[in-house]
């Protein structure tokens, strides 16, 4: 019956269902980032010790440096990737297309441990070399479907595009761009959810983020401990996810008459 | 007016137009057509610079087009497109002012304009501006994909196939209309199809093309009676007597026609209809329902006891119908007459058999 309810397209509040999710991510947040109440939680995990949760930092800072993380190494690889897919299915790029793809490829086949392991002697230890392997390793799903959308877009419409007037700019900021803008926005939604996972590796050159609490746990073998971090990882994953299911949902154009 | 002036066009080794020499009028439909590959797209993209020429010169109005800018050019010419090429993530209003707004209209005057092509196309625009694409089918998309081509007023409108993608029926109807509104706005159109009746129908000019080039150049009339060459012939096919019908309006052709109001009573009327015996039956407000012939009626009776009925849109057709349909209505129905009625369904004349044989005959002689 309660769901039901939900699934109802509701015509004097049409966004009830986001609405309620929204609340309770909300709810999950607010404990998570208490560390008083978030320890009463994890306490039954901590097998009688007396510490339960991480230490050397509090949650708030913790969730903050794991979202830094992420946010920023998301950011740049959108503004590389979109801009490197537009530039691939431009007629000057055209031939940069297939040495575009397989660096990308090549990006993702290098585990991140390894790209830490590499970067750290050049950029020292810390968040920078966390943000490079992120980076690195999310740019292939964004560029990838940024090349698909536009390529997915028929040729009628953008011969109509020319053919009434529109400069290129004009063609790929009003024609392509929006067309593609739902496929380019699942790349990204892929992208944010392995990071958050991915993230929590940059503990082991001193990022800091939810990683530092998984390897302390580890250690001091404290389930408390791993589960307050991997915990906190897969629901920050969870809400990426789910905010950009809605974002999509907001640039799906119905290729077919019935929906 | 517009001025191709030999013009050739290689893609690489391959020619795809060669010596191109035609005049296209102001304000009348001039069609190009021929087989798949003969070029004429080719030419249709010349004129708005989306192809350019690799020798000659295109004019319009005496002035050479590679002197505009072409963005600017294309904006003052109205395109269409076979499968339309609507964008599918504006709306009808949105898709219908994309012009405008490249030519930055003001907000008033563009949903002003917005409205009136709407109506000019048929269209409510209380149900269809906030529609989107995928909600509308094939002929109302191609009428959306009128209106947004004339939506800046362009004298001159390309149009490539752009009632190739809709069924025969739709393509009929949406002929019929694109000619009374041509009949409006007096536009010079240059129209690309491989449909010889939708052809024959629509042009002023008729023009045939083959492997790039021009074979034939006239009105439709002319090359009906005189094509140049056997290739002509072959395309034209034998029914050319036929096609002829396909150019005139069943309006321009019908008859007054003999009818009584269904309330008269049959011995009041015997008399005065002697000769024609056969009449078709209509209500006071002259909406056509059904035919009578006196000769088998009882005529103690009304008329509308003893006529027999005619479902609307059946036995009849609109004065804007070729002569052909109403041939083939009448064929098809096996009788020698068929009635002309307007949107109403009011009786406006009748188009006979005999009356047909009479245009033809006339037309052969001259």
């Amino acid at each position: 019956m309660m769901i039901h309810w939900l699934k109802r397209e509701h015509r004097f509040f049409p966004h009830i269902n986001e609405f309620i999710q929204l609340t309770l991510f909300c709810l999950i947040f607010f404990v998570i980032i208490n560390d008083s109440m978030f320890s009463f939680f994890l306490e039954p995990f901590s097998m009688g010790r007396d510490v339960i949760l991480y230490q050397r930092a509090n949650q708030i800072e913790l969730v903050a440096d794991h979202c830094a993380l992420v946010v920023l190494s998301t950011v740049a690889a959108i503004l590389t990737g979109v801009g490197l897919g537009i530039f691939a299915t431009r007629k000057m790029g055209q031939d940069f297309e297939p040495l575009i793809q397989s660096i990308s490829s090549l990006s993702q086949t290098f585990p991140p441990v390894a790209v830490l392991a590499l970067t750290v002697p050049a950029v020292g230890f810390g968040f920078t070399p966390t943000l490079i392997a992120l980076f690195l390793f999310s740019l292939l799903p964004i560029l990838n479907n940024t090349i698909i959308g536009i390529r997915s877009i028929s040729l009628e419409v953008l011969e109509a595009a020319v053919g009434m007037g529109m400069t290129k700019m004009q063609v790929l900021f009003q024609i392509e761009l929006p067309l593609s803008a739902r496929i380019i926005s699942a790349g990204v939604r892929t992208a944010v959810v392995i990071n958050v996972g991915t993230a929590t590796i940059g503990a082991l050159v001193g990022a800091g983020g939810l990683g530092a609490p998984i390897l302390s746990g580890l250690e001091q073998n404290n389930p408390a401990m791993i589960i307050q971090g991997a915990f906190s990882a897969g629901f920050i994953a969870l809400f990426f996810d789910w905010f950009f299911s809605c974002i999509e949902k907001r640039f799906y154009i119905s290729e077919n008459k019935n929906d | 007016m517009i001025q191709l002036r030999e013009i050739e066009k290689y893609y690489g080794e391959l020619k795809a137009v060669s010596n191109l020499n035609v005049t296209f009028p102001k304000g009348q439909i001039s069609v190009i057509i021929g087989p798949s590959g003969c070029g004429k797209t080719t030419t249709l993209k010349m004129i708005n610079l989306m192809v350019k020429p690799t020798h000659g010169k295109i004019t319009i109005d005496s002035k050479d087009i590679n002197k505009f800018h072409p963005e600017k050019l294309r904006r003052s010419i109205g395109y269409v497109i076979q499968n339309i090429g609507l964008f599918p993530h504006m709306s009808v209003s949105n898709n219908i002012s994309v012009v405008p707004r490249l030519l930055k209209w003001s907000k008033h005057k563009i949903r002003e304009r917005t409205n009136e092509l709407l109506e000019l196309v048929g269209l409510d625009s209380k149900i269809y501006l906030e529609k989107y694409p995928n909600q509308l089918s094939g002929g109302e998309a191609q009428r959306i994909g009128v209106a947004r081509a004339l939506a800046a007023d362009p004298s001159i409108l390309l149009m490539d196939e752009p009632f190739g993608a809709v069924d025969p029926l739709t393509r009929e109807i949406l002929q019929t209309e694109f000619l009374e509104i041509q009949n409006r706005v007096k536009k010079t159109i240059v129209f690309i199809t491989h449909d010889l009746d939708e052809a024959i129908k629509l042009a002023d000019k008729l023009i045939i093309m083959k492997d790039g080039k021009i074979i034939q150049d006239d009105s439709p009339d002319r090359i009906l009676t005189e094509p140049k060459n056997q290739f002509i012939r072959d395309f034209i096919g034998t029914d050319r007597a036929l096609k002829r019908l396909l150019r005139l309006t069943s309006r321009d052709h019908m008859h007054d026609a003999h009818h009584v109001d269904e309330n008269e009573r049959v011995d009041e009327i015997v008399s005065k209809f002697a000769e024609h015996p056969f009449l078709w039956v209509t209500d006071s407000r002259g909406v056509l329902k059904g035919w009578i012939n006196l000769r088998k009626a009882d005529h103690k009776k009304s008329v509308s006891d003893e006529m027999t009925l005619i479902q609307p849109n059946t036995l009849s057709i609109s004065p804007m119908n070729t002569l052909r349909d109403a041939l083939s209505k009448m064929i098809g129905e096996g009788i020698r007459s068929i009635p002309i009625v307007d949107r109403e369904h009011r009786l406006q004349g009748e188009v006979t058999l005999e009356g047909i044989q009479e245009v033809v005959n006339r037309q052969n002689q001259i």
